[in-house]
């Protein structure tokens, strides 16, 4: 039986005296494709965050491949929220890409010409190896989030984590980054993407871990998309629920 | 012409040129990491913040450099500390350790009333760096320049994209602190005999401008060292 790629039990995480998660236990099974949706405020990238142990935890426990987070971070890519990165900082687009190498490489060493080879590789698997000398705020919304995703391709992980990675990006590289995606999972890797975005849900995820400070609903996409769960989780906002197709 | 006579003729200003020198590479090429962290205040604040220890160096008669070190090193991790373990933002934890220390050295220095005026050390004298103080500055210099060189990857990750770092396992904290440390030398050396306060205006303006002009960071160490020079 092999080990399931994420499993987490009774998760409570606060700030500053404030509970933004309560006791959330969840497994999630290699190669799928997981959405993290619920409404502003609900904690979601505060639960991505407290599942890689960024940021201090109150009770419970989370394994990765059945060991510890601190074990196999190696295996694991992180794609921040593009507000979180600072665009102005002096790097092209190559050398963030090759960032991405740095976690598989030795104290002291340097990357070499096949971890460069390599980089070009994962630029032109997300589209943007004509942009490789460009300074990275130099590039559209959609572009950047691509060479983010490119990092994380090039550091060789079994375990993916996107925060928002659809926010002010076009809808051809939204396209793009399903694609790679979903073929991540195919390869049999684990993707787990936080999304505010209720409408293309369904057609993205293979699961979906629908959050309102606890867990409201962990499941398929058909399992979770159902009036009364949603409802549970954005309580009142009736209107936006007809507008994504949920009947009331 | 004159200036480039004078130089050849004089020893003190070989001296002054040559560690003015050294000085500027050093402050660049550590600056470029202290400004891309938004810790351009931080530079700042720990010139000013050595202006306790000197005073307690003096009283106690060991050498200010010791005492430059000591407190220059507290403040910085005393500003770290109240950053990471508090809601106060990183701009005003600076603000209040730095103040306070300069505060507290300034009042040191009049209840000393020393015979010294030791308010030169804030603004130093480049024409009277002695030959140890030069060696001293090489020294130092090539430890930092080595541990930037040695460190880089993890420099630059930290610097770039914190959380990434932390997420594959790297010590983000340890590496701010041990930034900080090498600011904090590097301030040491550059203060003591050249320019006290002008040496956070050395290390900041002369990386903007480097970040500013370059797009790749390997040529912005080289445009730092030289627009300081």
């Amino acid at each position: 039986m092999q080990n399931p790629a994420i499993s987490i039990t009774d998760l409570h995480v606060s700030y500053y005296g404030n509970e933004a998660i309560k006791g959330i236990s969840l497994t999630v099974d290699t190669g799928n494709l997981v959405g993290i949706i619920g409404p502003n405020g609900a904690g979601k990238s505060t639960f991505l965050k407290a599942m890689l142990n960024l940021i201090p935890t109150d009770k419970g426990e989370i394994k990765m491949f059945g060991n510890e987070v601190k074990e196999v971070r190696k295996r694991i890519a992180y794609v921040p929220q593009r507000s979180n990165i600072d665009w102005d900082f002096p790097i092209t687009v190559l050398d963030t890409v090759l960032i991405g190498t740095y976690p598989n490489l030795k104290l002291f060493q340097r990357p070499k010409k096949t971890d460069k080879e390599w980089a070009l590789e994962c630029l032109s698997r997300v589209g943007m190896q004509d942009f490789t000398k460009r300074q990275i705020s130099e590039l559209s919304g959609g572009q950047q989030q691509r060479v983010f995703l490119a990092r994380a391709l090039a550091q060789k992980a079994d375990l993916f984590f996107l925060d928002e990675p659809f926010v002010g990006v076009d809808i051809s590289s939204e396209e793009t980054i399903v694609h790679i995606l979903k073929d991540l999972c195919l390869q049999g890797n684990t993707v787990i993407v936080v999304h505010h975005d209720l409408s293309k849900a369904n057609d993205y995820f293979h699961q979906l871990i629908l959050l309102n400070k606890e867990l409201i609903g962990f499941g398929t996409v058909e399992e979770v998309f159902k009036p009364e769960v949603i409802k549970k989780a954005y309580n009142g906002h009736f209107a936006f629920m007809n507008e994504i197709g949920v009947p009331i | 012409m004159e200036f480039i006579e004078a130089v050849i003729q004089y020893g003190f200003l070989q001296k002054a040129l040559l560690t003015s020198i050294m000085v500027g590479i050093i402050c660049g090429v550590i600056g470029c990491f202290i400004i891309l962290r938004g810790m351009a205040l931080m530079g700042d604040a720990i010139s000013h913040a050595v202006l306790p220890g000197v005073a307690i160096s003096y009283m106690l008669g060991i050498n200010f450099f010791f005492g430059a070190v000591f407190s220059g090193v507290l403040t910085a991790l005393a500003i770290g500390f109240v950053t990471q373990n508090s809601r106060i933002k990183h701009d005003t934890s600076i603000g209040i350790m730095f103040t306070a220390a300069f505060a507290s050295g300034i009042i040191m220095i009049t209840l000393l009333k020393s015979s010294t005026d030791l308010y030169h050390i804030l603004f130093g004298n480049v024409l009277a760096v002695r030959s140890t103080d030069m060696w001293i500055t090489l020294g130092i210099g090539l430890i930092v320049i080595a541990a930037v060189y040695l460190f880089y990857k993890e420099l630059l990750v930290t610097s770039f994209d914190e959380t990434m770092g932390a997420a594959y396992g790297l010590p983000v904290r340890f590496i701010h602190y041990f930034l900080m440390l090498l600011a904090n030398r590097r301030h040491c050396i550059s203060c003591r005999h050249a320019y006290y306060t002008c040496s956070c205006c050395l290390s900041i303006n002369g990386s903007f401008m480097g970040n500013d002009f370059s797009r790749g960071r390997d040529r912005n160490h080289l445009i730092v060292c030289w627009s300081i020079l």
